[in-house]
C-alpha cells in the first residue's frame, strides 16, 4: 500500500481502523526508536509513543497532505517527546539536557539498556548538546534520515541542518577526547 | 572519528514482543478490537433489527407532547393558579409597633443612636416644643423634697 493510498484510506471512516492498524505496524517501531533516543527511559518511550499513535489517530483527518504523512507522524512524535522531556524538567527545576544528564548517570541500573562503556560514553556526549542539534545528530548518525526528510520533520533549512549536523560531531569529539 | 563507527548502536533494548503488545494495548485503548470477551446468537443484530422495525410497525403512533395546543393548556392553567395562589394567600407586610420586641428596640437605639436627641430628631415630637418644656420653672422646695425622698436613686453624673 503507498502513503496515498493509506492516507485515502486513514480519511474514509469505513477503513478508517484497518488502515489506522497498517499505520501503526509500520511505523511504530521507527517512531519508537525516534522517541526513545529523546526520552532515553523505555517506560517514558512508551507512554509519549502512546501518545503520539492517539494524537495521530484523532487528528488524521486535519492532515492536508501537504507534507508527507511520515513527516507529519515524525513531527508529531519529535513535539511529544520534547515537551514530556521539557515537563519532566520543568517538575525537577531543571532544563532537559541536564535531565538526560541525570538518567544517564543512573543508566546501568536500567534494564533495558545493555550498552557497553563506548555506547555510555556517547550518550552522554550526546546530552551535552542542546536540544536541536541532539536531534539532528540522532537522526543523521543513527537513522541516517536524509537532510531533505529531515528539513520537513525539523521544519529548519537543510543547510542549517548540515552546519548543526558538522557542529554537533565536532562537540561529540571533543567530549569523547576530554573524557 | 565519528563516521567510522557508524555501526555503533544507542545500546538501548525493549521488552520481549513490545511493539505487539504495544499494538494491543493502543488497538484497546482506542476501541478498534473488538474482541471483548462477550459473544452474541448468531446473526442477531439481522434478527434483531427485524424485530425492532416488526414492533414498531405495529404501535400506534406517537404523539409529541409539545403541540401548541398542549403549550397554551399548560401556560394557562399555570397562570390561574399562581393567580390564584396570591388572591387566596394575600401577602400580609403591615407590621405595628407593637410587634417589635422590647429589648430589641433598646439593642437597636444602643448600636445606632448616640443621644436621646437623635432618637427624638426620627420621632413626631417637635424638638422646639421640648425645649420649651424645659423652660418651665421648677419650685426649688419641690424639687429638693422630691430628691431627698427619692434617694435611693442613683445619678450617673459622668452621662449627664
Amino acid at each position: 500500500m503507498t502513503e496515498q493510498e493509506l492516507l485515502s484510506a486513514l480519511q474514509n471512516p469505513q477503513t478508517l481502523n484497518t488502515a489506522f492498524k497498517a499505520l501503526v505496524q509500520t511505523y511504530s517501531q521507527q517512531l519508537y526508536w525516534h522517541i526513545r533516543k529523546i526520552t532515553i527511559n523505555h517506560d517514558d518511550a512508551n507512554d509519549v509513543l502512546q501518545n503520539t499513535f492517539l494524537k495521530i489517530f484523532k487528528n488524521i483527518h486535519k492532515f492536508k497532505g501537504d507534507s508527507k504523512l511520515y513527516s507529519w507522524m515524525y513531527r508529531i512524535a519529535t513535539n511529544e517527546a520534547l515537551t514530556f522531556i521539557k515537563q519532566r524538567a520543568k517538575k525537577c527545576n531543571s532544563v532537559t539536557e541536564e535531565v538526560q544528564q541525570q538518567i544517564l548517570e543512573n543508566i546501568n541500573s536500567d534494564v533495558y539498556f545493555d550498552g557497553d562503556a563506548a555506547q555510555l560514553k556517547l550518550q552522554k556526549a550526546i546530552a551535552t548538546l542542546p536540544q536541536k542539534q541532539q536531534l539532528v545528530f540522532n537522526m543523521k548518525y543513527f537513522d541516517n534520515h536524509k537532510y531533505k526528510d529531515m528539513s520537513d520533520i525539523l521544519e529548519t533549512s537543510v543547510g542549517a541542518l548540515k552546519a548543526s549536523y558538522h557542529i554537533a560531531t565536532k562537540k561529540i569529539e571533543a567530549f569523547l577526547k576530554n573524557n | 572519528m565519528l563516521n567510522n563507527n557508524k555501526h555503533i548502536q544507542t545500546g538501548f533494548k525493549i521488552p520481549n514482543d513490545y511493539f505487539s503488545k504495544f499494538e494491543n494495548n493502543l488497538f484497546e485503548q482506542l476501541n478498534l478490537n473488538t474482541k471483548i470477551g462477550y459473544t452474541v446468537p448468531q446473526d442477531y443484530f439481522s434478527i434483531i433489527n427485524d424485530k425492532i422495525i416488526a414492533d414498531n410497525l405495529n404501535t400506534n403512533p406517537i404523539y409529541s407532547l409539545f403541540t401548541r395546543k398542549n403549550i397554551i393548556s399548560i401556560t394557562s392553567i399555570a397562570a390561574a393558579l399562581i393567580l390564584g395562589i396570591f388572591i387566596l394567600f394575600p401577602k400580609n407586610n403591615n407590621v405595628s409597633f407593637d410587634d417589635v420586641n422590647y429589648a430589641s428596640f433598646i439593642e437597636y437605639t444602643d448600636d445606632n443612636f448616640t443621644n436621646t436627641y437623635e432618637i427624638i430628631e426620627l420621632s413626631e415630637i417637635d424638638v422646639a416644643n421640648l425645649e420649651a418644656l424645659s423652660e418651665i420653672p421648677i419650685d426649688q422646695d419641690l424639687l429638693l423634697e422630691y430628691l431627698s425622698e427619692e434617694d435611693s436613686i442613683t445619678i450617673d453624673y459622668n452621662n449627664l
